[in-house]
């Protein structure tokens, strides 16, 4: 269902536009490794990055660039606000057009699971990440 | 004892004796027999011719008499006597007389027959001395008529002496002759008695003395008896002391082994219990570690992938020959091996941290630096927690003194340590959490210094602080305010000896209930 909904509303933005990113990760190094993956989508213009160390450098980019980024993807675990905060932060505060969040998580447990659904998590993925099956998801294949 | 002596004529024993009588009277109080006893020494001190010490007693005896009300008097006519007797003895003839017709009236009026006899002979006796023959009969011969009513033979012999020498001094032959008669008669008879007496008494001394004799080895006897008694109670105590020793040692041995043997257990339990709580704290850590390891390797493992898309690209532009692209990549694949590198030496670290916490501790201090252990361990503590609580998260701030050189800790022991005054800390933060929420921001301070010749290392938190009351006890073992089965209680315990005991430095503390709790562990460089 969640999968459907995803790749129809992926579809009609990456026919019309090019897709922007945010990434939010404390992990500084996953900057460097999304460029690598995505390196070809990026060369070729069908997609564009932007990145944040933590929950709090993502609002602040939300708030400076409204409505720029249509894809969120978050870290859960990070010092500070946690990406769960950052996804009820956004929901609460971009409703029309609500933002795309997806949560990524090492722990891919069911509690932190429900919570993001419950607040409002457009989709669910662990660590590692598999790339090909991301792409897959964005539509974005080069 | 007195009187008997009195009778045979020992004079002196007498006289002992008697005295000996009045300190007894004394010591039991007996006022009949003190003042009886007075006026034989009175007596016996006239005996001995000791006039002037026979007065002086035979006075206070008397004056102890009129003294007294009632029952005494009866002594009245004796003492009177022994005084007339005295006075007569000193050639005080009128005081005699006096004091022999005062023993007389008394005597008379009390009806004692043997006192008023013999006092009579005395006071014709001493008329016949100052030469008055008229009252000198007169007295003899009442003297004789009293004693032959009461039948006191030595009395009539003494009136018949008395009455044979007045009429001897007035030339009365027949009369003289007559009593004189009397009285050798009598004297015989009495002086046979007295004999016969004497002799009896004699045997009853010579009995005495061996009753005495007997009596005295008996008590040698059943002293050499009671002493050989002592001896063997002695002996038997000293036995029963000596057993009671002998079974409080055995005592004390076996107990000594019970406690050798519970002293060994529980050094091995002790043993087993810190291994136990360091495996408690590593399993905490457990999912924190597998975390922290799968991050670098996730990198090592995307780099790598990447890499060797790299790579064919690489072979693909070579085979065009476009340097720029080459070029490109190339520096694209030196960058991601440099990451590949730093993610797998990122995970190396992780591992020996974790190796080195697990392991037992050599002992050995070895050069280490503070500062890299320390954050090694906040790290561990950190995603140990996050691991366990997916709700956990805080804010941890570090402050590296870098001046400072490595120093000699056992790095297992120290790490251990600072692990658990992390955990603590991240522990008392997120309870906070639990309960304040809202603007609450939970914050855990590290920071290292160099003092003067010691490193101190200091783990502040924002959280519950410790309560005042509980203060003191925090060190102790197995002391914990987790629920049970969260915490072993051994954590600061073994952490203080360790600091203490194990480094010769301090583990102190500072806190404010509610807002903070610090922590500050200074080493000896």
């Amino acid at each position: 269902m969640l999968c459907l909904r995803l790749f129809s509303l992926y579809s009609i933005k990456t026919k019309t536009q090019l897709m922007k990113i945010l990434v939010v990760d404390d992990e500084k190094d996953m900057q460097a490794l999304f460029e690598q993956r995505f390196r070809k989508e990026i060369r070729d213009g069908k997609t564009q990055f932007v990145f944040a160390t933590s929950g709090e450098e993502a609002l602040n980019y939300l708030h400076q660039h409204n409505h720029e980024a249509v894809l969120i993807l978050s870290d859960i675990n990070m010092p500070g606000m946690t990406g769960l905060q950052l996804l009820e932060k956004i929901k609460l505060e971009h409703k029309a057009p609500p933002p795309v969040v997806m949560m990524i998580t090492a722990y891919g447990d069911e509690e932190n699971y429900n919570r993001a659904m419950q607040l409002g998590a457009d989709d669910f993925l662990t660590k590692p990440l598999d790339f090909i099956l991301l792409k897959d998801k964005l539509n974005i294949t080069a | 004892m007195g009187n008997l002596y009195g009778a045979t004529g020992n004079n002196y024993k007498k006289l002992s004796e008697y005295l000996v009588a009045i300190e007894f009277a004394d010591s039991v109080r007996n006022d009949e027999l003190k003042i009886s006893a007075i006026m034989n020494v009175g007596n016996a001190y006239l005996k001995l011719n000791k006039l002037d010490s026979a007065l002086l007693f035979e006075q206070k005896a008397i004056s102890m008499i009129s003294n007294r009300a009632g029952g005494y008097e009866r002594y009245d006519g004796f003492a009177l006597q022994v005084l007339g007797r005295i006075y007569q003895a000193k050639g005080d003839f009128e005081l005699s007389r006096d004091a022999y017709q005062k023993s007389i009236r008394i005597c008379q009026e009390q009806n004692t027959l043997p006192g008023l006899a013999r006092t009579l002979n005395l006071l014709g006796g001493l008329y016949q001395i100052i030469k008055k023959p008229d009252s000198s009969l007169h007295y003899a011969r009442e003297a004789l008529e009293t004693a032959r009513t009461a039948g006191l033979s030595v009395e009539i012999k003494n009136a018949y002496k008395l009455l044979a020498d007045t009429y001897s001094d007035q030339k009365n032959k027949d009369s003289t002759l007559a009593y004189l008669k009397l009285y050798t008669v009598l004297n015989d008879s009495l002086n046979k008695v007295e004999k016969e007496n004497l002799l009896a008494y004699q045997n009853i001394g010579f009995d005495e003395q061996l009753r005495v004799k007997k009596l005295e080895e008996e008590k040698i006897q059943t002293q050499t008896k009671i002493r050989t008694n002592a001896m063997l109670a002695g002996l038997v105590v000293f036995l029963i002391i000596g057993l009671i020793l002998y079974r409080n040692y055995r005592h004390k041995q076996q107990a000594n082994n019970v406690l050798e043997s519970a002293l060994s257990n529980l050094k091995s339990t002790q043993t087993q219990l810190i291994q136990s709580e360091k495996m408690a704290s590593l399993g905490e850590l457990t999912a924190g570690i597998a975390h922290e390891i799968q991050n670098p390797l996730n990198f090592v493992n995307n780099f790598s992938e990447i890499n060797t898309e790299l790579l064919d690209e690489l072979k693909g532009e070579a085979a065009k020959g476009n340097p720029d692209e080459i070029n490109s990549i190339v520096s694209a694949l030196k960058d991601n091996n440099q990451k590949i590198a730093f993610h797998g030496k990122r995970a190396e670290s992780i591992v020996k941290g974790m190796l080195q916490h697990s392991r037992s501790s050599t002992g050995k201090k070895e050069l280490t630096d503070i500062n890299t252990l320390t954050d090694e361990f906040l790290r561990l503590s950190y995603h140990g927690l996050r691991a366990k609580d997916k709700s956990f998260n805080a804010t941890m701030e570090t402050n590296f003194d870098y001046n400072i050189n490595k120093i000699q800790i056992i790095p297992q022991d120290v790490g251990r340590v600072l692990l658990n005054l992390f955990n603590n800390a991240f522990y008392s933060v997120n309870e906070k959490k639990k309960i304040v929420n809202g603007l609450y921001e939970p914050k855990v301070f590290v920071s290292t210094e160099k003092l003067d010749g010691k490193v101190q290392i200091r783990v502040k938190d924002n959280g519950n602080g410790i309560p005042q009351k509980i203060l003191d006890k925090i060190y102790h073992p197995f002391f914990t305010t987790k629920p049970t089965g969260e915490g072993t209680g051994l954590g600061l315990s073994l952490s203080y000896d360790i600091i203490t005991k194990g480094h010769g430095g301090e583990l102190k503390v500072e806190t404010k209930e509610g807002e903070y709790a610090l922590f500050k562990i200074i080493l000896p460089v």
